[in-house]
């Protein structure tokens, strides 16, 4: 026996053998195997003829194989440490045979790692899709909205303000409305958008835009403009919404998010309400700041005095300090926010001389008897 | 570890159960549901985990209850005792036609490896465990998901398997093409990999699936001649119920000389 064989138990296979296989202990060493049978007898075979591959149910086990005369022989190494042990130290006559079962199991380990990344891929796949979706929603609902023919806005509008109109109580032929369709005409020249502008009794100060070129006014926010220039910054505003179909735009990322978020998780309810939900109010904020920066914009090319804008934000935030809800739980940014960006926008455009609105704003203020 | 020997005898044809004889003292574990009947004397008592004597920490059986319970089976075994005097006779009923056959598990090597649903019952002391799949495309593709049955000790076993259970000995280097539903039980020493069918007119039309399973040997294999997934399609897509057709209703009603020509033309293969 050399000094340095190679103990190995297995189970041996082969004519005469036991289908399950014999358990016994075989010896490797520079030369031959050896296997001890329970007998007593030994089985030999040089190195030469040995053949090793991979095998069992996972392909765990070493699988050593030879061929005397017609009889088939294979001796199963099963135990791990065994195997191990092989890999290790087999003599040098299998290096070349040791070395392909080597990239074969390492092979296997890769091809297994890249099988479950894919797999992982695959599962996570509606996942990383839905979050592109969230990511590129802004655009994506700008460009179906530009799908979409002004006329067919108009209907939509058209339709929305029905549903509205019975619910507003409409101020009509007082001097204010005579008013509001001058600063109107002078904000909106050559507009793709029939204008319409309303007021409607209601004692907030707000005043919002229908798509399709529909604007209400509240008769509050009159009643708190100190001039004509103040009720021209929130028209200014709620044109640029209308001119960047804010509002359609909005319903496309509202329905697209929906739909989407309901493919991925089913009908879940409350989660996929709440996601669609605080995304729609970080595009209602976006929308609010970029229909403020473009109000600036358009008081300029009407020749009107920005400034307005300004005083009427200043006294909205007086009158709500306090009762704000938190940034991104808000359809609209804070106000101090939105005053600090108007006022740089005005900054950096900087105005020519303006044109001063011909209208007695304290006889437009008495004709809605607020 | 000291095994109950239990002896044993099957009966029927088709349609099987094995009635398994308890010198006192003994006991057998079943697969929850398949006892059939038991004389007085046997107790049953239904244990966490699978029952085996060498679990015996909490811990140990929590984690043969959380085996079992990946390979689809009940948190419980139910453990048969014989507390009487004398021997004693329960029967375990195959929940499905087929055939069931006793396994002795030191003749296999002391390991089986099984599908799923195939364990019936078994000596008390065979512990009955998993063995995942490591090789990728057998779990996707081999007919058996990533988790197979395992069965260790040195008792006897009996499993069941549809239509006829046909035992095989694999020699060193022999290759058998099975189709991937067949299989039923092996033992660790065969090598299991699966194959494309090759071809794109044999994957799609020859009906055999995209995949076979390649089993080389040395080793031992069962494979059963009917899985109860195929009979299951059959019965479906022969019930009137999905569209099925019954020939014999079919002229009992008298369907019309075209009907019935087109019927025989066209009818099925069955």
């Amino acid at each position: 026996m050399t000094p340095n064989a190679l103990a190995l138990p297995g189970r041996l296979f082969g004519p005469g053998l036991a289908a399950a296989g014999v358990l016994v202990s075989a010896r490797l060493d520079a030369l031959q195997l050896s296997v001890a049978l329970p007998d007593g007898q030994h089985l030999r075979a040089p190195l030469s003829q040995l053949g090793l591959r991979n095998a069992g149910f996972d392909g765990a086990q070493v699988e050593i194989g030879w061929v005397q005369g017609e009889q088939r022989h294979a001796l199963l190494i099963e135990d791990a440490a065994a195997v191990a042990r092989l890999l290790r130290d087999a003599p040098g006559g299998l290096l070349a045979a040791i070395a392909a079962l080597q990239v074969q199991r390492r092979t296997r380990g890769v091809r297994r790692g890249l099988g479950l990344s894919a797999v992982a891929l695959w599962l996570a796949l509606p996942l990383l899709a839905l979050l592109l979706l969230f990511l590129a929603a802004r655009p994506l609902a700008g460009w179906i909205a530009g799908l979409i023919p002004t006329a067919q806005e108009r209907q939509l509008g058209e339709l929305v303000f029905k549903a509205q109109a019975v619910k507003l109580d409409l101020i009509q032929g007082t001097a204010a409305n005579t008013a509001l369709q001058r600063i109107g005409e002078r904000l909106t020249p050559g507009s793709r958008y029939r204008y319409r502008w309303h007021i409607a009794r209601d004692a907030s100060v707000n005043a919002f835009a229908i798509p399709g070129g529909i604007v209400v006014v509240h008769s509050g926010l009159i009643a708190a403009a100190g001039d004509a220039g103040e009720l021209a910054g929130v028209l200014a505003h709620e044109v640029e919404h209308v001119e960047r179909r804010h509002s359609l735009k909005a319903m496309m990322q509202q329905a697209g998010l929906r739909l989407a978020i309901g493919a991925v998780f089913g009908d879940f309810g409350i989660v996929g309400d709440a996601a669609g939900r605080l995304s729609g109010l970080q595009f209602s904020r976006d929308s609010e700041r970029e229909a403020d920066r473009h109000a600036i914009d358009r008081l300029g090319a009407a020749r009107i005095e920005p400034a307005g804008m300004l005083r009427l934000f200043a006294k909205l935030d007086a009158s709500a300090a306090g009762a704000a809800p938190p940034v991104w739980l808000a359809s609209h940014p804070t106000t101090p926010e939105r005053i600090e960006r108007l006022r740089q926008r005005i900054a950096e455009r900087g105005f020519a001389a303006h044109q001063p609105l011909d209208i007695d704003w304290p006889a437009v203020q008495s004709s809605i008897g607020e | 570890m000291a095994m109950d020997i239990i002896d044993y005898k099957i009966y029927g044809t088709e349609t099987q159960f094995v009635e398994v004889e308890l010198d006192p003292g003994e006991a057998a574990v079943g697969e929850a549901g398949a006892m059939m009947y038991m004389e007085d004397g046997i107790v049953m008592d239904t244990v966490f985990g699978d029952g085996s004597a060498q679990q015996k920490s909490f811990w140990g059986k929590l984690v043969g209850a959380g085996k079992r319970l990946v390979t689809g089976e009940s948190l419980f075994t139910t453990v048969f005792q014989n507390n009487g005097s004398g021997k004693r006779k329960l029967a375990f009923a195959a929940p499905y036609p087929g055939t069931l056959i006793p396994i002795h598990l030191p003749d296999v090597g002391g390991t089986l490896i099984c599908q799923k649903d195939s364990f019936l019952c078994a000596a008390k002391g065979v512990a009955l465990g998993i063995e995942f799949q490591r090789k990728l495309g057998v779990g996707l593709f081999g007919g058996e998901g990533f988790v197979m049955q395992r069965l260790d000790g040195d008792g006897l076993a009996f499993i069941h398997a549809g239509g006829t259970l046909y035992q095989r000995d694999l020699a060193p280097g022999e290759v058998l093409k099975v189709d991937t539903g067949c299989i039923v039980a092996l033992t660790r020493s065969v090598s299991y990999d699966i194959q494309y069918v090759g071809g794109l007119k044999s994957a799609l039309f020859s009906g055999e699936g995209l995949f076979f399973a390649v089993l080389q040997g040395p080793g031992k294999i069962w494979l059963q001649s009917l899985p109860l997934s195929r009979m299951a399609n059959r019965i479906v897509m022969a019930a009137p119920a999905m569209g099925g057709r019954s020939s014999e209703q079919g002229s009992l009603l008298g369907a019309g000389a075209a009907g019935g020509l087109l019927g025989g033309l066209l009818g099925d293969d069955e």
